[in-house]
């Protein structure tokens, strides 16, 4: 994940206060919604590492036959990744 | 910004999108003018978090040795900085 954990952390509560200090918002849980703004900002931050991850595996299935055949194993995640980000439609 | 303007873009649509949905909270602007000052939150904070890494990558340069990106040691020094220059703002 690009941003450390706490930092992730750090921005949801910051995001969620600033919203309420400048009267965007009303809310009288903050704890509840600073920690659902914090659970989904994390897992989309951590959408990359599940897909590089998935491409690990992946390839992992085929190392024997990419040996064989010289495929040059960066060239092959980068390909393999953008079908991945393709098919899920993430944004990286 | 470490990020792309594409993924603060979406994390800022997928927050306002949740904040709309949860019954806990009320919005008190309309859905798109709580969408850019989340956007806009999200860039002041996103720039200051980029001032974090490079503290960290500056500590690890002023080493009286080499040490490569991307080797283990790199990656542990890199770590300890970030997490020092994380403690000075308090989170």
């Amino acid at each position: 994940m690009l941003l450390s954990k706490e930092y992730v952390g750090y921005l949801a509560q910051q995001v969620v206060k600033r919203l309420m200090d400048g009267k965007f918002i009303e809310t009288k849980q903050l704890p509840t919604v600073v920690e659902k703004v914090n659970a989904t900002l994390s897992e989309e931050m951590a959408l990359e590492d599940r897909i590089n991850e998935e491409v690990r595996v992946i390839l992992e299935a085929y190392s024997d036959e990419m040996r064989k055949g010289g495929v040059n194993y960066q060239e092959m995640f980068k390909k393999v990744k953008n079908e991945l980000v393709r098919k899920y439609r993430a944004v990286l | 910004m470490r990020l792309s303007d594409d993924k603060a873009n979406k994390l800022a649509k997928l927050t306002t999108d949740l904040l709309a949905e949860m019954p806990e909270v009320e919005f008190k602007e309309p859905y798109d003018d709580i969408r850019q000052e989340i956007r806009r939150i999200m860039k002041e904070l996103l720039d200051a978090e980029e001032n974090l890494d490079k503290a960290a990558r500056q500590k690890i340069e002023s080493q009286r040795r080499t040490i490569l990106e991307g080797s283990q040691e790199w990656e542990i020094l890199y770590r300890k900085y970030y997490n020092e220059e994380v403690k000075k703002l308090g989170i």
